[in-house]
This record gives structure tokens, sequence and C-alpha cells, in this order.
């Protein structure tokens, strides 16, 4: 039996040039794009892109402009018309630039925006230009071979593009979208956002012109975000080492280099810059830009990564599951990550130019981004969310307070007006008795002091109604002027009379300090301290006579209460735990604690400080200013 | 013949009480329960001073004091509280209300016998105050005036006019 061997090789229907340009480019604008980076990979300085849209007399039209190096017949049989050819950076090493396209399909795209397509190029100096023309519809046939459709080119005389600059243009025509005002802003956008706005290029620009609208012509320029709050870059210096410098405001700047957990050997030198506003941004700030963080290679912008909908990191997911502990806000992250085509060669697009091929690269790039962005969200955490957070509890729990204060200020009042009607009787009638007995000739020193004693208590009463009443009032931030001196030594007289503990109250107090301040504040305070004394005294078991020592005098604008006991004293745990309730929520006897009593004393502008010595007594010091506003 | 004094305090105790300590202290004294009973007695009495409680059921002191001023001009009134705000002083109550309704003495209750008839004759003794011509501008229309205090009224008008001179 004869051997019968040989060779296969593959031929290429004609529809698979409709497949590579009409099914892999996703949208129409995604097709300019590609035409643009051909433009900026043959040298261009200036890519145009003109725009007419259908109108009734005449059908839309693009046209692609580039004053790059142009082609010469030969060049444009292998470069344009091999496909999925495309001059490897290695081959480039003369050029200036790193080539963005990698998969030599671009000018297929010509094929998604319309049937018809005419390059017109020239290379430098040359008299001629080579005009090619594509009818596209002419792949459609799935029978054709790819080879077999003919696509004629002549050199004509043209005046465009210009002699002594060369370059390419490509029309096309026949396009398959009409090309209204939305869809030209939605190009516009797509444009200003395939340039890397933190890494301008010098040597390029695009420009778009639609005739009869000047607002949507121009050069298309997209600047970077300003004012961000926090600003994060980071370079990747070796296999395992993160160059990051961090710019707050408040905090300035700090450098460090970091390990990562991840090897980054495939991607040394990639740089990323995060911006992040702690506040929604402004349109001022963002200069149009959307949030998100976006990947550029060689300054181009790689898709769909920060694209909407593309939470390539996570960080919209994580936000919407751990609401309130995960502290980035999708909306207010800009991050650019630049890679390079020639550092990072495994870095590649997908052919959909939808992703990045999966590969130990790109894992290592994501899982970088995702690093820097724990470390954004660990300093938001501590410098911005957990001072807001505490910021937010404390004003809430003075806002509980002054509620409770209020129900208590609204009841003491009612209670004030209960108690003093009787009051008022007893201590009338008490003195019409000793009228009458006087009047009937009836002196008697006995009756008398009696009448002396239900008056004095009758007065007892009332300052206990009008201390409660002073302490409900509330608020603590009214202020007013008074007696400090006076409303400390009353305030003390009649804690000592309800403590209940068997106690010495030493009152160390100038005769008057006047004070522009807050009563409530004051007392509230003075109160919530007395009774942590006659706490610490009473838990003492060694039977020593509790003393109790208020202090106050003035220093310069500011007062200073200080008030000591020679109770039990604190442990550093005891100390420890003091801090800790500081912290919490824990509400002592009425409802304050010591943790109101600083949250007070803020409020008022001043600070709360403490000694103590276990076994042998605490002093607290207050000090707050005369005039907190 | 004594001052007359009215005492108006919706507390049927204190009233009593209240009476009781300014008889022992030589007034003639009508207690009313309420603003209807003070205005009623107002017709057919003069008082030279008003005792008011400030908080009464569907009045207060100073509204009351301003329908007893209709027809008892002159009379000095004293209002008394056992609810108003104790950051401020009685002095500075009295002020405030002097002020607004002519009130000539404010007093936080509880209040002493003794402060209560102290206050009471301070009001009835004190050397006539320069406003007398002011009230008494205002008020010589009305012809509510009791005898006494028209006389010095009239006493004080005299003066005045010759100091100017």
């Amino acid at each position: 039996m004869p051997e019968d061997k040989g060779h296969f090789s593959f031929s290429a229907s004609a529809n698979l040039v409709r497949l590579i340009g009409r099914e892999l480019v996703s949208t129409d604008e995604a097709a300019v794009i590609e035409l643009v980076k051909n433009g900026y990979d043959a040298g261009a300085s200036r890519v145009v892109i003109t725009v007419q849209p259908a109108t009734e007399r005449q059908p839309a039209y693009i046209a692609v402009s580039d004053d790059g190096q142009g082609m010469g017949r030969a060049d444009f049989e292998r470069i344009f018309m091999k496909a999925g050819y495309t001059e490897r950076p290695d081959q480039t090493t003369e050029a200036s630039r790193t080539p963005t396209g990698e998969k030599g399909i671009g000018r297929f795209a010509t094929g998604r925006l319309g049937r018809y397509l005419k390059a017109t190029t020239r290379v430098r100096g040359a008299d001629e230009v080579l005009a090619v023309a594509f009818d596209w519809a002419e792949f459609d046939s799935k029978k054709k071979n790819i080879e077999d459709v003919r696509i004629p080119y002549q050199f004509v005389r043209s005046a465009l593009p210009a002699k002594e600059q060369g370059g390419t243009l490509l029309e096309i025509t026949g396009l398959r979208s009409p090309w209204k005002r939305d869809q030209i802003i939605a190009l516009r956008t797509a444009l200003a956002e395939l340039l890397d706005p933190t890494q301008e290029l010098s040597d390029f620009e695009i420009q778009v012109e639609v005739p009869g609208s000047s607002s949507l012509t121009g050069p298309v320029h997209q600047a970077p975000p300003e004012s961000a709050d926090l600003q994060l870059s980071f370079t990747v210096l070796n296999s395992r080492q993160v160059k990051r410098t961090l710019v707050a405001e408040p905090g300035g700047k700090t450098r460090e280099t970091v390990e990562s957990a991840h090897d980054l050997s495939r991607i040394v030198g990639l740089h990323g810059r995060f911006l992040y506003f702690l506040a929604r941004p402004v349109k001022s700030h963002t200069k149009g830009l959307r949030p998100g963080v976006f990947v550029y290679r060689d300054g181009f912008r790689v898709e769909p990564f920060g694209s909407p909908g593309a939470d390539w990191l996570g960080v919209a997911e994580r936000r919407a599951k751990r609401a309130g502990h995960a502290h980035v806000v999708p909306t207010r992250l800009f991050g650019f990550i630049e890679i390079s085509r020639r550092l990072h060669p495994d870095l590649q697009d997908t052919t959909s130019r939808q992703a990045l091929v999966g590969g130990e690269a790109a894992k290592a790039m994501v899982g970088l981004a995702l690093e820097q962005i724990r470390f954004l969200e660990d300093k938001i955490r501590v410098d911005v969310a957990v001072p807001r957070w505490e910021a937010h509890k404390a004003r809430d729990a003075i806002e509980l307070e002054r509620a409770r204060l209020h129900s208590l200020g609204m009841m003491s009042h009612a209670v004030a007006h209960e108690m003093r009607q009787p009051m008022q009787t007893i201590l009338s009638e008490a003195g019409n008795i000793n009228d009458r007995l006087r009047q009937m000739g009836i002196e008697d020193v006995e009756i008398a002091q009696s009448q002396a004693a239900i008056a004095d208590n009758i007065n007892r009463m009332d300052d206990t109604i009008n201390l409660v009443a002073d302490l409900a009032r509330g608020n603590v931030e009214d202020v007013s002027d008074f007696d400090l001196a006076d409303l400390v030594r009353r305030d003390c007289a009649f804690f000592e009379r309800t403590s209940n503990v068997e106690l010495r109250v030493d009152l160390k107090l100038p005769g008057v300090q006047n004070a522009h301040a807050s009563r409530a504040a004051v007392s509230t305070v003075l109160y919530n301290l007395f009774r942590n004394a006659v706490e610490a005294i009473d838990a003492a078991t060694d039977g020593r006579h509790g003393v109790i020592t208020v202090e106050l005098r003035r220093e310069r604008e500011t007062h200073v209460l200080r008030l000591s006991d020679n109770g039990v004293g604190m442990t550093p745990q005891d100390e420890r735990d003091l801090g800790r309730k500081f912290k919490t929520q824990k509400t002592g006897h009425m409802g304050f604690g010591l943790y109101y009593c600083n949250l007070i004393v803020k409020s008022q502008g001043g600070a709360l400080s403490h000694v103590s010595e276990a076994g042998v007594g605490t002093t607290f010091t207050v000090k707050f200013p005369d005039r907190p506003d | 013949m004594p001052h007359h004094v009215l005492v108006v305090d919706d507390e049927k105790d204190t009233r009593a009480a209240w009476a009781k300590a300014l008889r022992y202290g030589g007034y003639a004294v009508t207690t009313a329960g309420n603003a209807q009973e003070a205005l009623e007695a107002c017709e057919r009495e003069r008082f030279d001073v008003a005792i008011l409680d400030f908080i009464m059921p569907k009045t207060t002191g100073v509204e009351l004091l301003a329908a007893i001023r209709k027809r008892l001009p002159l009379v000095r009134a004293v209002i008394v509280s056992g609810k108003l705000e104790r950051q401020l002083s009685e002095e500075e109550l009295s002020q405030s209300l002097k002020s607004a309704v002519e009130a000539d003495s404010y007093l936080h209750k509880p209040v002493s016998n003794e402060r209560l008839r102290q206050v009471v004759e301070g009001l009835l003794t004190q050397a006539e105050p320069q406003e007398w011509s002011d009230i008494a501008k205002r008020s010589l229309d009305r012809r509510a005036l009791t005898q006494s205090t028209a006389r010095r009224v009239s006493r004080s008008l005299k003066q005045k006019t010759k100091s100017k001179r």
C-alpha cells in the first residue's frame, strides 16, 4: 500500500476578516481608538478624526488622518495587508515609541465602522500617494479564501497627506451607525480616557473635527484630577518590594519601601497612582474624569479597566458587602496603573481587547493593586473614619445626654412647682403659728427654734430643687456669667450632704471667681468627680477617714478645678480601664459617668486629666477656658 | 385705715397662709383663687398692693396684672412664683417685669412671712419713684384712682413742674 503522507496547512476564509473586525472590536468608539493607536504606532504627532454625521444630503463619513511615517507599497503589503501581524517591540528598537498594537488587527476595525475604506498613505517626501480601496462586503463570503479578495491600489497625485510631512489618511464610508451627537460625545469621552492623564504625552495629540459643530470640534485632552485628599503612588522595585509615597492632607508626605505578598517579578517597573477624595469630589476637581482604576500601557488605556461596571479590584463589591467597614468608596477613587509593553510583555490584552490575558503577571498586578487599596483603606480608617466615628459618637452622646437632661429639666420644672407650693404653705404657716403665739403673749425659745428649723429645712429643700434644676437645665452649651467659686461651694455642700458616706470636704476656693462658662457643665462634671471620689473612699476598707479636697484657681484665662480624694486609688490596670471607660458608652449614676465628663469638658474646650496611686488616692484636674466660645 | 392687699393664688392653703401672715402684719386682706375672682374683687374694692402667683390655671399673674391695671392703674404689684428660672435673681426678674408690665417686685417661692411683709411694706412706704409721673400721665384719664394714690400722683406732678421752672 503506497504511503500517503504530506502536510496540511490552514487557509483562511475571507469571512475571518469580518469576524476580526466586526465581532472582536466591541464598539464603534473602540474601533476608532484602534485606528488612533495605529497612527501613534506610525510615529504620528497628531491624529485628526473627522466625523461627518449623516445628513439628508450626504451620508455619514469618518476620516482618521495621521502625520506618521506613511507607507510605501512594500510597507503596506508587509504591515497592513498581513492579518495578525504587527511590528514587535524588538523589531522597532530604533523607534522612540513602544508600539501600542500587539495583535495586528486594528486595521480591520474599520470594517466595523463602515463598508468602504479608502486608505491613502504617503511616505514623507514621496511625490505620489498610495491609494487603496477596500470593500469589506467582499469578505462576507465564507466560501472565498482571504487571499482571493482583490484589493485594488494605485499611486496617484494628491494633496493629502502632505508631501513634506507624509502620513496616512483612512476614509470610511458606508457607515453602519448614523454618528449622531451622542455618539460623537461618547467617542470624545473614550478618546479622552485613551491617554493616561497623569502621564501626558508631549509628542502626541488627538483632535476631533466635526464639520458644523464648534463644541464637538477640538483637541481631546484629559487633565488629571486635582486636590485629592490622599495621593498614593507606588512603583514595583523588584520581585518583592514596592516603593510607596503617600501625600495626605493633612499628614504630609510619607515614603516607604514595603514588601508585597505577591511575586512581582513579572511586573517590575509597574507604576501606579491612586487619588482618593474623602468626600464626593466636585467636577472641577475630577476634570470630568470618571472614577475607577484605569490601566494604561505605554500611555494608552487598556480596556476595560476603569470602565463603569468593570469593578476589577472588587472595590464596589466590598463596599456593598461591608458597608461601613470598607472605607474606600468607589466613586471617590481614581486610579492610574501604568504598564509597559516592553517591560511587561506578559501583560497582554486578550484579542477581544476586553481584558488582560490571565496569568502570573496579571495576577500580580491585581494583587499589588489590592494591597495598595487595602493600605489606603487602613489610612482612611485610622486617619479619617475612626476620628470621624469618634466625633460622631461624641456628638451623639452629647445629643443623647442633652435629650435626657431636657426631659429631666422638664420634669424638675414641674417637680419644682409642685414641691414649692406645699413648702410655701409649711413655711408660711410655721411663721403664722409663731406670730399667733406672740400675739397671745407666748414667747418660747423652743417654739422659735422649731420655727427656725422648719425655715432652714424648707430653704435646704429649695436649694436641692434649684440644684437639680441647674443640673437638669442641661444645655452645656449655654454659657453665662456667674461666680464659679460660689457654684462650687454650693454644689459641694449639697454633694456632701447627699453622699451617705462619712467624709470631710476641704474647700480651697477663692472668695469669688467670676466665670463666663456653662453652669450645667461645671455642675455636671463636679458632681461626677465627686461621686467618683465618694465611691473610692467608700471602697477603702481600712477604716480611714475620707477626705475630699476641692481646689479652684484661675490661671490667666483658664479655670482650674482640682478634686482629690484619699480613697483606694487606681492600679495601673484600673487606669487603663479608665481610659477604656472614656471610650465606652458606660454610664454611671444619673446617666453621666466619666465618659460624659470627658465629653463635656472637651465640649467646653477644656481637658480632664488624673493622677492616681493605688491605695493612696486620686486627683482629677479639670481645666477649661473662661470663654469657651 | 389699714392698707388693703389682694392675694391671688390658686393654692388655697398658700393664699390662706399668706392672708393670715399679712393680717398679723396689720393689713386688710382679700384673697382670690383665680383671675375672675380677682377682677370681681377689683370691681368691688380698692387695693394698694396685689400679690399675684405667676402660674395660675388659664392665665398668668402678668396677664392678670394687666387686667387689674385697667381697673386699678396704680396698684402696686408683686409677682410670686415657684416655677420661674432660678438662674435669674429676684432683682433681675423684678427689673424685667417692671419694664414689661410695671410689676413692682418679684419674689421666688418659698418666701418667708417676714420677707413678704417687708416687701409689701417697702412698696407702700418707698419714696415716690421718678416713674410715678409717667404712670400718672398714662393714668390721668382713668377714673379709678384711689384717693391716697391720686394725692401722691398730684403731689409728684407738682414737684416735677416746680423743678422744671
